[in-house]
């Protein structure tokens, strides 16, 4: 039998409205921004903006792969994403999205960490996650 | 990871954060024949919102250019939108975002990004620009936040010489 599915009961609280300057990674500038905004749980409403270059995992285990795009300004299409708390309490942001590199084509993936730079800016807005049993 | 050298000196902070209330949130849907940038932040101002996160959900346009980043020949900045490019065979949108804010002038601005499929299926986006984006059969339908207490302001930003929302705080 599978593991139970879970469910966490709890509501959408603050909203939080960010610029990452150029050379913030996308991920970390995110995760710095929910400690300051002093969100423990917290979901991306929007983001857009674009990135130095970019890189981007897809696949799991064995078929697990990094898709490298170089910029400069590789535009931000879509991105969607959570920020948890990891064990010691601090927060992790997983993104995931697509990009376009300047040829417009299209790539997706999990933003990886320290891989995202921005290049001239992102525009990134938050959402406060609240859980009933915290 | 390549650093980018922007023509301005870098600016602390490099990271700026506001907050604000929970937003109340609409749903919009800009009809056919429509501009969508035209549609969503002439229909948000009349209705008083003036700072929101915008989430495109689903809709067809019946033409839709974009824009992409090229290096800067000119040597000026970092990088630089290319010409729009059109999408061949009508658009299905599969996905994007906008913010909406305040321009250097006092009226409004969007900051506009989209992913869509082209009439062979092909998928390709970019920055979406006004005037070029007309909605199509069945209309665009977005999720908009409205935002609280807080915004995006256009400013004109030294170290990239180029023009950029930053969060403001509001007045209602």
């Amino acid at each position: 039998m599978s593991a139970d599915v879970f469910m966490q009961p709890g509501r959408l609280g603050r909203m939080a409205v960010i610029r990452l300057k150029p050379g913030e990674d996308l991920v970390g500038g995110v995760e710095r921004a929910a400690a300051e905004a002093a969100f423990t749980f917290a979901m991306v409403r929007v983001a857009v903006g674009d990135l130095a270059d970019a890189a981007l995992g897809f696949g799991a285990g064995e078929t697990a792969a990094v898709s490298t795009i170089e910029g400069p300004g590789v535009e931000i299409l879509s991105l969607a994403g959570e920020v948890q708390p990891d064990e010691d309490g601090a927060p992790r942001a997983f993104l995931q999205g697509t990009v376009a590199d300047s040829d417009a084509k299209v790539f997706g993936g999990a933003f990886l960490p320290g891989g995202n730079s921005v290049c001239t800016t992102a525009e990134i807005v938050l959402q406060e996650w609240l859980p009933e049993d915290l | 990871m390549r650093k980018t050298e922007h023509p301005g000196a870098p600016e602390p902070p490099r990271r700026i954060v506001l907050t604000g209330r929970a937003a109340r949130d609409f749903r919009v849907v800009v009809p056919e024949g429509s501009d969508l940038l035209a549609g969503l932040s002439e229909t948000l101002i009349a209705a008083g919102v003036r700072h929101a996160a915008i989430r495109l959900v689903r809709g067809t346009f019946s033409s839709l250019s974009y824009r992409t980043w090229r290096a800067d020949e000119s040597g000026a900045r970092v990088a630089a939108y290319g010409l729009p490019v059109p999408v061949e065979g009508g658009a299905t949108l599969l996905g994007g975002a906008a913010v909406l804010g305040q321009a250097n002038n006092g009226g409004a601005a969007m900051h506009c990004r989209a992913i869509v499929a082209d009439g062979d299926g092909d998928v390709q986006g970019g920055y979406l620009p006004h005037g070029l984006c007309i909605v199509g059969p069945g209309g665009v339908v977005a999720e908009v936040s409205a935002l609280s207490d807080v915004g995006f302001g256009e400013y004109r930003d030294a170290e990239t010489d180029s023009d950029l929302f930053q969060p403001v705080e509001t007045t209602p």
